[in-house]
């Protein structure tokens, strides 16, 4: 027999809730006809019902995973796709940065001043290693 | 004019035209931000399996005045709250990623550090006029930004169109165990209450007093309740209106320069961002 799906499961809960307030009201309507004892009983049949029907819900929020498994794990794929797409545009600023940086090298060589290269050098250094924003 | 010059002229034109029409990414990205801030209400919803297993454990224990020393049974409950909180994390996830993919300021590249560079390097007899570089700054800003944002356009079509039935299932599985499941619990809840205040009041030993504040009691109790229950009806149209939205999205989705998708996308977004307020309200009502 095939088993249930979730969505199943959550209408067998939502029915057991309205068998529940058929007891409850029935009840509250005739209580003052009830025995305390029938009372009682009344009670705790409505409160079982409520505790089947919490039990229906939870079954079915759990069931939901074995009907999604595989979904999830298609979105995760895409969404890691995705995330590195956006990486590779971020690289284009750090390939700009890095080519401005060179290019100041090299002017700091023309220019023949090796104080201008060492820093020339240091600023190309540090677009280099610069972190890849998230 | 000569025919260099023309052919230079008409393939930025060519390049302009192009650019104008990378800007319709910009409902894309409205409709991903929204949908993620609707998403992410989730959050807000303030009510948990595991927390409805609690108050159902403690207030059995008050109906049948006994202090139980164990523990609540309510590992189900624990993994339904896993389940739920797994489909969140991952459509937020996905959501997160079209958003930030599809925003125009993923491709506005900035050459700040190339104009100083060519500006203000000395380059032996070689003369770079200051007016140059900021003319072909603009020219290289454009065509870098058209090439990217036609390459983004075309992503952002595969990505929607692999993602756009796994993505309908997760989000009816979030409506389901929030807005049917979660919420039934918030039913059961309200039952409950019913029933044990009911007694309350047909209890002989209080006095008119004593039942007028039970009643009160329970009256605030079950105003509580709704609110939550509006809240969660509210973020399941939030899903709904997503899900429609992506749909949308998928249906034309090689025609994203179309007026047509626009509009429709930004109606989506305001749809949203409408649900999103009518929540903020009934959250403000509860603090």
């Amino acid at each position: 027999m095939p088993r249930l799906t979730a969505q199943q499961v959550t209408e067998l809960a939502n029915q057991f809730l309205d068998l529940a307030q058929t007891v409850g009201d029935y009840r509250m309507v005739h209580h003052g006809q009830l025995t305390s004892g029938q009372n009682k009983k009344l009670s705790d049949l409505h409160w079982d019902i409520l505790n089947y029907a919490d039990t229906l819900y939870v079954t079915s929020a759990k069931l939901v995973m074995e009907d999604v498994e595989d979904t999830l794990q298609a979105i995760n794929d895409i969404t890691q796709d995705i995330r590195r797409t956006y990486k590779q545009l971020q690289k284009i600023q750090k390939v700009l940065d890095v080519a401005a940086a060179v290019v100041t090298l090299g002017a700091a060589i023309m220019s023949k001043s090796p104080v201008a290269v060492q820093s020339a050098i240091a600023e190309l250094q540090e677009v280099w290693n610069a972190e890849d924003s998230d | 004019m000569s025919l260099k010059k023309q052919a230079l002229l008409c393939s930025v034109a060519a390049i302009l035209i192009s650019f104008q029409s990378c800007v319709n990414l910009k409902n894309v990205s409205d409709y991903s931000t929204k949908s993620l801030k609707g998403i992410q209400k989730f959050e807000e919803v303030g009510y948990t399996f595991h927390q409805a297993c609690l108050d159902r454990c403690l207030f059995e224990q008050i109906r049948k005045t006994e202090i139980v020393q164990t523990e609540c049974p309510c590992a189900p409950n624990k993994a339904a709250d896993s389940v739920t909180l797994l489909l969140y994390n991952t459509v937020k996830g996905y959501y997160d990623g079209l958003a930030k993919l599809s925003n125009n300021g993923t491709t506005e590249y900035k050459f700040d550090a190339m104009k100083k560079a060519l500006t203000e390097g000395k380059f032996g007899d070689l003369e770079i006029k200051k007016e140059h570089v900021n003319a072909y700054s603009k020219i290289s800003s454009i065509i870098l930004r058209a090439a990217t944002d036609a390459y983004r356009r075309k992503k952002l079509t595969t990505y929607v169109e692999e993602a756009n039935q796994p993505i309908q299932v997760l989000l009816s599985a979030i409506e389901l165990n929030v807005t049917a499941n979660l919420k039934g619990m918030l039913d059961t809840k309200k039952q409950r209450l019913n029933s044990f205040y009911f007694d309350l009041t047909k209890d002989n030993s209080l006095s008119k007093y004593e039942k007028i504040k039970v009643i009160d009691e329970y009256n605030n109790m079950v105003l509580a309740i709704s609110n939550k229950q509006r809240q969660i009806d509210a973020f399941g149209k939030t899903l709904r209106s997503i899900s429609a939205g992506h749909q949308k999205l998928y249906d034309n989705r090689n025609k994203m320069t179309a007026k047509e998708v626009k509009e429709m996308l930004a109606g989506y977004a305001s749809d949203i961002q409408n649900i999103i307020d009518e929540f903020n309200k009934l959250k403000n009502q509860e603090a």
